[in-house]
């Protein structure tokens, strides 16, 4: 992916982020009005403000650091003050909130490419992109979006010929230059009226467009005398190639000004249509709908859309009803329908949906006036149900159309609705006179209603709007008259349904909460579905039928479990950008040719553990990056190629998640690593340790705090801190290392944090559950394995290795006898790396275990990481192993081993015993 | 401590002479019969299964199942300094909800067994000072005399306190 892509991903990312931050923040304003405010609402402000702020300078949207930055020192103010807002203030906020939910849907809206023109209008939502920018009026700044039929000089403007047009293409790197285009617009509109109409023609697929390029283009219209070099002063910044070609610029009957008189009208239903209009000149004629294809990213957005709109509209409807119902005040209907319709048009422009967008911004328009107390609610309501209607059923044609993996219906006459929204909107009871192509008579707002007549627009056929046959024709307005005929080229009204339907999901939020607490419920009906399962009484019974019930029982309750277990998980492919992302930057800072390829983003993981673990990714991705990852000319030497290549790839494996982070650098370097060991005292000898062992020690906690040890060793910053945060996910990791080419680090997850697997050992009459994912081999002591120290270390001879072998009955003092070596077991466990041996009396059983917290006071106990409830309904601890490590070395450091080597002998016996075993 | 306790109580003309009575909930710890305000007691538990914490206070007598939830239960004896309640029929287990930096939990209190529910009158509870002395005296909210006898008033936040456990 390059860099545009991913720039263009992790800011559609950050939108997301921002509107629920935004949403968060109003929450809480709102919150603050209520009785007893927590005063921790401020700080989640604050919070969700900072990290607005950084979060967008981090996507390269400068645009919002100004106003994040005031509302984050507002709230900064009164947290350091600890007191709350006052009414006004809190009013002062929201405004402020308001603004930059406005400036954030504008920015995600509009596309980054023209992104500086939302900086352009005060706070104000500003125009969409297709619209015509008026600075007719120098200095007064464009207040709300407002339609192209009501702009105040129109009417001028269109009737006297322009005294000079052009067209003004700058050249796609202009911005970099630092010109800001909009700011020469405005000179320009200081010149004389001027006419500006976008060109957006040159905009590519979303996925093509680079927030640093400029795809606009203007047609410019001067309406009054005109010095041509004043005009030309105004570019004389830019490159000949960015300037427009002004000495052929005619001033009067220039056909291209006809033309674009003509396409005035469709201006506003021909917008960023960047994936399909191909054509430049914007063209009214439908195009027929064609097979897209979708990814599941664009899927899940307008699945979102979806669910987002439909709420929207009934909170809409509801509004109006409750106003109509005499339910609601004026105030509080309108400015619900406003941000109803705000939203709408926000996502709507996001996803290209123009026609929605278009009549969203007309209602929006509308609500605006009612704010402003020029219009009465009371005659825009009948409007505003049409609106909804319309609205919900341009989503339903837009759904239909993405279900079935079709283009998405454009550019259809919604000039009747807009008519009608445009007479509710004038005060007088008549409507301004309408462009060109509608003739429509001045229309009393008595009379706009959904049912009114508005004369047909001879333009584009609902036939291109519904795809099959099957779908009802699109009434966009209620009346039948009010459907357009359609136009000789249409495209035939049976578009053969692809067979592959492009799956849209369906979500549905849920609180977390309440997944919390099903999954919990679900774990607590497998514990006692196997505690039936287990109860001694049914052994007696010799049933079939009771059996294979409670077998079936069981299975439904691992599946519900299962079920439960995936409602929470989440993909990782957020992770994965952010590391692509991150090592674009790395890159370009080390200066290094860095190629960066990701695999399996799609795995699921549990919600509350994809957050945690970018951080140990991020970690040793900058080690790879930085460490391991060789300066070009080095890799030339090594005969490599020059540009390094990291790979981050994820798979599920059972119930763990592997994750796979790699490069093809120099690798570690063994022997920096054994130097140091030696030198911190990890280690005092390096033979007969494994190379993984090796690598293993730089997750030693003090290995790597020199920064010496960094530049030899190439590896070793915070890869404790890497370490820790895996095992807090209850994660491994491990190291694989070629010198010369390269490592490979491999965390294993498990699923999901709630469940883990399990393994239950058994201590004389004691049960412990063990984490599967420590256990390395489980083996039955063999006489010949045993070694003593001294008399009093027992030690374990493993494979190559020998390793320290403790009882666990030791280690945990469980009372009673210990069992006779012979009839234990031996684990090899793995702890920070190295390997130990713990005997126990018994394996019992694998199996999933719901970790239940061992509550507040309990968490001093860090030989145990979480409680379970065991099949018999008893309590059973899970053990940490790292810590039980820890204890054994604490405790039994040189102490004796109560000769527990000894076989064939029941109980201690004294260390000649023991000695006997050595071979 | 001796705060009212139970609307109905009031209600009750028997008591009405009796402005602050207090419910406890008498037990016997060894030989000596001890009490806890019913008001703080969220239920009685007879199972007596728990599982022993390695590493974890004498006191701490091990974990109990309530229902799904794991409970830590306190050996009231051994908090107190006596020997350890030996297990037999009898034996029960006091839940509490306690809160601990804002967090509810539940912890259970093991005695030797449930004697019975007592109102006792503000007059009839002495200040703890004649057991002040004693190591355990910390643990004591008041002395309530009943019937010739003696019944100690625990104070259960400090007896099932867990936050000085240093593992």
């Amino acid at each position: 992916m390059n860099d545009e892509e991913l720039l263009a991903q992790l800011q559609a990312t950050f939108f997301e982020e921002a509107n629920e931050a935004i949403d968060a923040m109003e929450q809480c304003l709102l919150r603050l009005e209520q009785p007893e405010p927590p005063f921790d609402l401020i700080h989640t402000m604050f919070r969700a403000a900072h990290s607005l702020k950084g979060g967008g300078g981090a996507v390269g949207l400068s645009e919002l650091s100004g106003p994040t930055h005031e509302l984050e020192t507002c709230l900064d103010a009164f947290r350091r003050e600890e007191r709350f807002p006052s009414e006004s203030e809190v009013s002062d906020l929201l405004a402020r909130v308001d603004r930059l939910r406005g400036q954030v849907r504008a920015l995600a809206g509009t596309g980054t490419a023209d992104s500086a023109t939302a900086t352009g209008s005060s706070g104000v939502p500003p125009a969409p992109a297709d619209e015509e920018a008026q600075t007719a009026a120098p200095g007064v700044p464009a207040t709300p979006p407002a339609p192209p039929e009501t702009k105040a000089p129109a009417s001028e403007g269109a009737a006297t010929s322009p005294t000079l047009s052009f067209h003004w293409a700058p050249q796609a790197d202009v911005m970099r230059t630092g010109i800001d285009p909009v700011l020469l617009l405005r000179e320009l509109g200081e010149i004389a009226p001027l006419r500006v109409r976008l060109d957006a023609s040159r905009v590519p697929p979303l996925d093509e467009l680079s927030p640093q390029s400029l795809y606009l283009a203007w047609d410019i219209e001067f309406h009054g005398p005109v010095d041509l070099e004043q005009v030309q002063e105004v570019f004389s910044w830019l490159e000949p190639e960015s300037q427009p070609a002004l000495a052929g610029a005619t001033s009067t009957d220039n056909p291209e000004t006809e033309s674009l008189a003509a396409e005035e009208s469709e201006s506003s239903t021909v917008p960023l249509d960047s994936k399909e209009a191909s054509a430049p000149a914007p063209d009214a004629v439908p195009t027929a709908p064609t097979v897209v294809e979708r990814d599941d990213d664009t899927l899940m957005i307008f699945s979102e859309f979806f669910d987002d709109a439909s709420d929207g509209l009934s909170e809409a409807e509801q509004a109006l009803s409750e106003f109509s119902a005499g339910i609601a005040a004026e105030d509080a209907t309108t400015d619900r329908l406003f941000r109803v319709f705000h939203t709408i048009k926000g996502i709507a422009g996001f996803l290209e949906l123009t026609d929605i967008q278009e009549v969203a911004h007309e209602s929006e328009s509308l609500f605006q006036k009612v704010q402003d107390g020029i219009v009465a609610l009371t005659t825009a309501i009948d409007v505003a149900f049409s609106s909804v209607d319309t609205i919900r059923l341009l989503v339903d044609q837009v759904r239909l159309a993405v279900e079935r993996s079709l283009s998405i219906p454009r550019d259809r006459n919604l000039q009747v609705v807009i008519n009608q929204i445009h007479a509710a909107m004038t005060p007088g009871g008549t409507s301004r006179p309408q462009p060109q192509r509608t003739t429509a008579p001045p229309m009393s707002t008595e009379v706009a209603t959904p049912t009114n007549p508005a004369p047909a627009d001879p333009s584009p056929p609902p036939s291109a709007v519904a795809p099959a046959p099957a779908e009802p024709e699109p009434p966009v307005s209620t009346a039948p008259s009010d459907v357009p005929a359609p136009p000789p080229n249409a495209p035939p009204k049976t578009e053969a349904a692809p067979s592959a339907r492009a799956k849209l999901k369906e979500t549905l939020k849920v609180d977390v909460d309440r997944v919390d607490r099903l999954v919990e419920m679900i774990g607590e009906l497998v514990i006692v579905e196997s505690m039936i399962g287990h109860a001694p009484e049914l052994a007696s019974i010799g049933s079939a039928n009771l059996r294979n019930q409670l077998d079936q029982l069981a299975k439904i309750s691992r599946n519900l479990q299962d079920a439960g277990m995936q409602m929470r998980m989440v993909p990782l492919s957020g992770v994965f950008r952010k590391m692509s992302r991150m090592a674009r930057d790395l890159a370009q800072k080390s200066g290094k040719k860095i190629q960066f390829h990701t695999e399996g983003e799609n795995t699921e993981i549990d919600r509350s553990m994809v957050e945690k673990i970018s951080d140990p990714l991020m970690h040793m991705l900058r080690n790879s990056a930085d460490h391991g990852i060789e300066s070009a000319e080095e890799r030339k030497r090594a005969g490599k190629t020059e540009h390094g290549t990291i790979h981050l790839g994820a798979y599920q494996e059972g119930n763990q998640v592997v994750i796979e982070l790699s490069d093809d650098g120099r690798g570690l370097n063994r022997n920096a690593i054994i130097e140091k060991a030696k030198k911190v005292g990890l280690i005092r000898d390096s033979d007969g340790i494994s190379d993984a062992d090796i690598y293993a020690l730089i997750f030693s906690p003090g290995f790597s705090t020199a920064k010496r040890v960094t530049e030899i060793s190439g590896r070793g910053v915070g890869m404790d801190v890497v370490k820790k945060n895996v095992e807090a996910l209850r994660g491994k990791i491990t190291i694989d290392s070629t010198p010369g080419r390269g490592t490979t680090f491999r965390l294993v997850f498990p699923l999901t944090l709630a469940i883990i697997e399990g393994t239950l050992v058994a201590a004389q009459h004691e049960r412990y559950i063990i984490p599967t994912l420590s256990i390395i081999e489980t083996l039955q002591p063999h006489e010949s394995h045993l070694r003593s120290f001294a008399t009093q270390g027992a030690l374990l001879q493993f494979r190559d290795e020998t390793i320290p072998l403790f009882r666990f009955a030791d280690i945990c003092e469980v009372p009673g006898d210990a069992a006779a070596p012979e009839e234990s077991i031996i684990l090899i466990l793995e702890s920070m790396g190295s390997r130990f041996a713990m005997m126990v009396d018994q394996v019992l059983e694998h199996q999933q275990i719901v970790i239940k917290s061992l509550g507040p006071g309990l968490q001093n106990l860090r030989m145990f990481s979480g409680a379970a409830i065991l099949s018999d309904g008893s309590v059973g601890l899970i053990l940490n192993i790292d810590e039980l490590r820890a204890e054994a070395d604490r405790n039994h450091r040189g102490a004796a081993p109560a000769g527990f080597l000894s076989f064939g002998s029941e109980g201690p016996t004294d260390g000649a015993a023991a000695q006997e075993v050595s071979p | 401590m001796n705060e009212p306790s139970g609307a109905q109580e009031s209600a009750s003309p028997a008591h009405a002479e009796a402005a602050t009575i207090t419910k406890v909930l008498s037990f016997r710890l060894g030989s000596e019969n001890h009490a806890v305000e019913i008001s703080r007691v969220r239920e009685l538990i007879r199972s007596t299964q728990t599982t022993r914490i390695p590493g974890a206070p004498r006191y701490l007598r091990g974990l109990l199942n309530l229902r799904g939830k794991v409970i830590p239960v306190i050996d009231a004896r051994i908090r107190l300094g006596m020997s350890p309640c030996p297990l037999t029929k009898k034996t029960a287990i006091i839940i509490f909800e306690q809160s601990h930096n804002g967090q509810d939990y539940f912890v259970g209190l093991m005695v030797d067994e449930m004697r019975e529910l007592l109102t006792a009158r503000e007059r009839d509870i002495e200040p703890p000072t004649s057991v002040a002395s004693c190591p355990a005296g910390d643990y004591a909210a008041g002395v309530i005399r009943h019937d010739g006898s003696v019944i100690f008033l625990l104070d259960d936040s400090k007896c099932t306190n867990l936050t000085d456990l240093g593992v």
